[in-house]
């Protein structure tokens, strides 16, 4: 879900907001690609409207159809002598037009591939973040369903040959940076959730205002994590939230947090507050449990309550919340969610701030711990 | 400043006449070599800018084989081999077709993998927004600056017609760049378009023709040159920029030195002014040294005064050469475009060293010209300010000896210029003490005439004819020095246009040898001499299938770069009746037609002149499977290229390079009446959309002929120049020499002559030293034309050109010479004759 709502900020940043307004939000280096891949306007594509049957591994690859799709990975990690890591690796795709033009040219594309990759060294109290543009001209970025590969240059995700669990083949994921990089096995331990309505994931009101989204919360991970050049053997939990749609947000949403919780004994929380303008969450905020046995139920907006409890300010000015108290009084849950480095802000075409989270209070009225991945957006 | 110099410099004042036209000499002197200089410099500066905008903050380039770089091999880069600091690119030109035939670069680039490369795609100075989805989904969509849409009178959402490679191709504009001070240079001629586009128009699908590289260290390069593929190349940035500014060296340096010639007349008519100045004030000086001025006073007052002069033309010079540039540039800029590469100049660049130059030039020659008459002031005894014959009895004394004096300068110019050196600086040396000694020897030929002419003289004009002649031998201390200056710039022109026409008759004979076929075939080309655009090779079996055609040749041309050099390949198709077209320096072509077709390589003259080859030597060529060693087997006689060519058999081609298509390929036909039938049915061959020229040797024969000749404009523009000097230079002679015999004019007025007389004496004085001039002129110019041709054009680009003198140009030299000078004597003459006698005279 998050990841949705990063692409739209761009739509909104690029359609909505005037030239002055854009210094603040993109940054001043090079041609605007962000506002390329929110740059597509008048194309007739396909919506989500109505429910769908979710068909693997097709649906594990691109849809083109749709404007904009991502594979989006987060997940806390530990070395055996207990140093942390957490990352975020995102592969985006937008289609700038419906139809592919028929040209002789192999760099011929209509596809813009855009890749976000952070690690953050926990215990070393150190972020890393890094932005990448592509097409799938000359193969340069790209995806596919058999076998699963998406790639943006040499970042990627493939599959490993590895035996297929819950409808998922295990997965490399591979991206490095200047200062940071990865390299994971990972393999789905539960199966996916669909998010929404089967699926069908409503963003606000209107028909085809909409998103096919499902989720695997909980991926068996292991491998690599390169810090300043020293490489730490990990393994630890991943999350991965596959989504695609094309139809932008209403005018009066500003932004949303969003919280995907791993806590201890197998259960996933996930849950996203839409902001509006005027501050007040949305109707449209909602989430998902999953539990230890793989099933789950919806959390609607009525059903949880977010208080903020501490604040960061980023060196650029920008306030971001960072502390929440999570309340889920039908599943007698009290949440107390704290950033594991207080700077976790990709400084990128569009600033947000994602970040690996410490979890602690009560499921259930028992005590529980957990780990997790916060997305805060349109601060 | 003291008061001697300071009333010298007032002398100056007193003769403004004299000042402005000797500071005359030196002002377009010095606006010549300037105005050359900042031409060269604004060319050289706009290619490399054009260069730099390509380059951008590239440290590196790959460069890969005859074909270009495939697309997989920077798909593998940047997806395999992770390297991020890389881009794509693709250059080519479009000319926009009309009158004035605009030439804009065309670059084809990845926009995703610009960042780090082109600063003018950044917001920082200009922006795409939102055009970027136009620029890569809509084919042939391109992006330029908002100046160049504005001279264009397009704007976004326009479409504008373009020739590339000979094809007319519609662009879209889809972005306008804005421009800062930063990137104004960078995007002067410039159309950005999408790399899918660029293959698209460029006829390069799949094909990328360099890849920039931003490297940190030599490490990060080795490691990049570890996953290209081996006969790859990663050459330096800017390394094109050198060559192209080697490439122009020869003719730069050419084009400097026939503007010397300019300034070494102009060093005459400053010896000429200060000559006078001396010896006109002999009176004056030996009073001064009579009151006690040192000899060192007296030298010193003379130079500062010549030196005032100096710096009045050099500053004069400067500021003419501005304009002068402007004009220079056009045609410099079009014989750039013409042999060498794609350039448009539209900005003149004057650094501060071409202005130092200049200044230190003028002034220099200024002092140099001017050192022995101030040694002769100062050597003015203050009684023999008395005699006033003093220094004409001097000099007739010494004829004999000044004229030995010159021809042992013209023998050490000689040996200079026998010594068998490559630089050219050293054989323009070699070329002053000729000049030098050859003026030298004017008194001695001056005396020699008089002594012809003057009984003819006596007869026809009576004494009016026997004074005009005894009267040059009477002043010949300042008629030599006219006569000389007259001699030499007429000389200048006889040398610069029999060389000229030395040249184009080389190359006629040898256009009419090597074009010994009857239709010849290329893509339509920016370049004058280079293929660049590839016809496809199937066109070649299809002409040799039209009804009428008895037999072909083609060939392919290449580029190769290697150690920083570029090597133009020729793979030659030819027939044997093509190759007997060949002429070769030595050996038996039928031997080396054996030779060549089994493998070996010929080479052209510059080429083997550069590269210091001859037939039996060996040469490393890179093909496109490793380094490999040719053998020469002859040098031939090649006037297209002063870069030289390399031919190889296009079998023995095919083994080492992969480069597919041809760059022209010509026709014989069965009988002449059937030529233009046959080069209609070629017209009407299937070329797969390449558009193609057909055309008869005539018509191939004369265009190469006005490139040529297009090529010399700029030296026939010198050379006007340099007469224009002359006629300033004896008509200042004259002035001064007029002035100077005042009294003994006004003594033979008093004597009863008329002023119609007199006018005739002066006239016929004139046209004596006008004919002087030139009959001294012919074969000093012949002379000059000699060493232009056998020594100064061999060493430059090392062609051999038979020399011929020209009866026509002689002709017109010699009445130049006169013309020039009788023009000149008219207002000299005519303020003689109406001196009164009684004013002349009043000193006595």
């Amino acid at each position: 879900m998050k990841q949705y709502l990063l692409i739209l900020t761009i739509l909104l940043v690029t359609l909505f907001t005037g030239c002055s307004d854009e210094k603040d939000s993109l940054n001043n280096k090079g041609i605007s690609l962000s506002k390329a891949m929110g740059d597509a306007g008048g194309e007739n594509f396909s919506k989500a409207e109505e429910v769908r049957r979710f068909t693997f591994p097709e649906d594990h690859g691109p849809h083109p159809d749709f404007r904009t799709e991502w594979w989006y990975f987060t997940g806390n990690l530990k070395t055996s002598d207990g140093k942390e890591f957490g990352y975020q690796f995102t592969i985006f795709r937008t289609s700038l037009t419906k139809e592919k033009p028929e040209r002789i040219s192999d760099w011929n594309s209509n596809q813009i591939y855009m890749s976000h990759f952070a690690v953050t060294d926990i215990s070393g109290e150190k972020f890393f973040f890094d932005e990448r543009f592509s097409r799938d001209g000359n193969r340069l970025a790209g995806a596919s369903a058999k076998p699963f590969r998406v790639w943006l240059e040499d970042w990627e995700i493939t599959e490993t040959g590895g035996e297929t669990l819950f409808d998922l083949p295990q997965i490399r994921i591979r991206a490095v940076s200047e200062n940071a990089g990865i390299d994971l096995m990972l393999k789905a331990a539960k199966n996916y959730v669909l998010q929404g309505d089967s699926g069908l994931s409503r963003k606000g009101g209107g028909t085809g205002n909409a998103s096919y989204y499902y989720s695997y919360t909980d991926l068996a991970t292991e491998g690599k994590v390169t810090v300043r050049g020293e490489s730490h053997s990990v393994s630890g939990k991943s999350w991965m939230d596959r989504e695609w749609s094309t139809s932008a947000l209403s005018n009066d949403q500003a932004g949303w947090d969003w919280f995907a919780l791993q806590l201890e004994g197998g259960t996933e929380l996930m849950y996203y507050q839409m902001r509006k303008t005027d501050g007040s969450p949305d109707v449209y905020s909602k989430g998902i449990v999953v539990f230890g046995d793989g099933t789950s139920k919806l959390i609607s907006r009525s059903d949880a309550e977010l208080e903020v409890t501490d604040s960061w300010k980023s060196s650029s000015g920008i306030s971001y919340p960072s502390g929440w108290m999570l309340r889920i009084p039908s599943l007698d849950a009290a949440l107390k969610i704290t950033p594991s480095v207080k700077d976790q802000m990709l400084d990128v075409s569009v600033k947000y701030w994602e970040g690996a989270v410490r979890v602690e209070g009560l499921l259930r009225g028992a005590d529980i711990k957990g780990r997790g991945y916060v997305e805060l957006t349109g601060y | 400043m003291d008061s001697l110099t300071k009333s010298a410099v007032r002398n100056l004042f007193r003769h403004p006449w004299q000042f402005v036209l000797s500071a005359l000499g030196i002002a377009v002197g010095v606006a010549l070599v300037v105005s050359i200089d900042i031409a060269g410099h604004s060319s050289s500066k706009a290619f490399s800018l054009s260069m730099d905008a390509v380059a951008g903050k590239a440290t590196h380039h790959i460069i890969g084989t005859s074909e270009g770089i495939p697309d997989s091999v920077y798909r593998n880069l940047r997806v395999n081999g992770g390297f991020r600091n890389t881009a794509p690119v693709i250059e080519t030109y479009a000319s926009i077709p009309g009158a004035n035939r605009r030439i804009f670069k065309l670059i084809g680039v990845d926009f995703f993998a610009e960042r780090p490369f082109r600063d003018y795609l950044s917001d920082a100075g200009s922006s795409v927004d939102g055009e970027l989805k136009l620029l890569l989904t809509r084919p042939k969509s391109v992006a330029a600056s908002e100046q160049s849409l504005k001279e264009l009178g397009v704007s976004p959402g326009d479409s504008i017609v373009v020739l590339i490679n000979g094809a007319e191709q519609t662009l879209h504009i889809s972005a306008s760049l804005s421009v800062s001070e930063s990137n104004r240079a960078a995007l002067e001629n410039l159309l950005i378009t999408d790399i899918a586009s660029a293959q698209e128009l460029a006829g390069k699908p799949g094909r990328i023709d360099l890849i920039d590289v931003k490297a940190g260290d030599d490490r990060e390069l080795q490691k990049l040159k570890e996953f290209l593929p081996a006969d790859y190349e990663i050459q330096k940035s800017g390394a094109r920029s050198e060559t192209a500014d080697q490439m122009l060296e020869a003719f730069n340096i050419n084009l400097q030195s026939l503007s010397l010639l300019a300034l070494i007349v102009g060093l005459f008519l400053i010896y000429n002014t200060m000559t006078f100045s001396v010896v006109r004030r002999k009176t004056v000086i030996g009073t001064l040294r009579a009151i006690g001025v040192t000899s060192g006073g007296i030298y010193r007052m003379v130079l500062a005064e010549a030196l005032v002069i100096g710096a009045a033309g050099t500053v004069a010079g400067l500021i003419a050469a501005y304009f002068v540039s402007k004009v220079l540039i056009t045609f410099i800029s079009q014989s750039i475009n013409d042999l060498y590469y794609v350039v448009s100049v539209r900005e003149i660049h004057v650094t501060p060293l071409i202005i130092l130059k200049g200044a230190g030039l003028g002034l220099i020659a200024t002092l140099l010209s001017s050192l022995k008459p101030a040694h002769e002031a100062s050597r003015v005894h203050p009684r023999a300010a008395m005699m006033r014959s003093g220094q004409e009895s001097d000099l007739l004394a010494k004829i004999p000896k000044f004229g030995i004096t010159g021809l042992l300068l013209m023998l050490a110019g000689g040996i200079i210029l026998l010594i068998p050196s490559r630089n050219i600086w050293l054989s323009y040396f070699g070329i002053l003490p000729v000049i030098t000694g050859f003026a030298m020897l004017t008194p001695l030929v001056i005396t020699g005439l008089e002594k012809i002419f003057s009984p003819a003289l006596r007869s026809m004009f009576g004494i009016t004819g026997k004074i005009a002649s005894r009267s040059m031998i009477r002043n010949i201390s300042r008629t030599y020095i006219a006569v000389a200056a007259l001699a030499l710039a007429v000389a200048a022109t006889v040398g610069v246009g029999t060389m000229i026409s030395s040249f184009r008759d080389t190359v006629i004979e040898w256009l009419g040898s090597r074009l010994n076929a009857d239709i010849f075939v290329s893509a339509p080309n920016l370049i004058s001499r280079r293929n660049d655009v590839v016809l496809p090779d199937e066109l070649a079996d299809k002409i040799r299938g039209v009804n009428g055609v008895t037999g072909i040749n083609f060939y392919r041309e290449l580029e190769i770069y290697q150690d920083g050099k570029k090597i133009h390949l020729i793979s030659s198709g030819v027939s044997k009746r093509g190759f007997d077209g060949f002429e070769f320096k030595d050996g038996n072509p039928e031997e080396i037609w054996k030779e060549f077709t089994g493998g070996d390589i010929i080479v052209s003259e510059p080429f083997a002149y550069r590269y210091d080859l001859d037939a039996g030597s060996m040469l490393k060529l890179k093909t496109d499977k490793g380094m490999k060693d040719f053998r020469v087997a002859g040098v031939y006689y090649d006037y297209a290229s002063d870069q030289g060519l390399v031919a190889i058999y296009h079998n023995e081609f095919r083994k080492h390079w992969d480069a597919k298509g041809l760059s022209g390929i010509s026709a014989y036909a069965s009988d002449e009446g059937s030529i233009e039938r046959i080069k209609n049915d070629i017209q009407n061959l299937d070329t797969g959309g390449q558009k193609i020229l057909v055309r008869g040797y005539k018509f191939l024969r004369d265009t190469s002929i006005e490139v040529f000749d297009r090529t010399f404009l700029v030296a026939k523009a010198l050379q006007a120049l340099a007469v224009i000097v002359a006629f300033v230079g004896i008509f200042s002679s004259l002035m001064s020499l007029q002035l100077e015999r005042k009294k003994e004019l006004g003594i033979l007025r008093a004597n009863g002559l008329l002023p119609s007389q007199l006018f005739g004496i002066v006239s016929l004085q004139t046209l004596l030293m006008g004919i002087t001039a030139g009959i001294l002129a012919l074969p000093l110019g012949n002379l000059l034309a000699a060493i232009l041709v056998y020594i100064i054009n061999k060493r430059s680009f090392g062609w051999t050109m038979q020399f011929s003198a020209v009866p026509s140009i002689m002709t017109e030299a010699l009445i130049l010479a006169i013309v020039a000078a009788v023009l000149a004597g008219i207002y000299p003459g005519i303020r003689m004759s109406k001196t009164s006698p009684a004013n002349a005279l009043r000193e006595e």
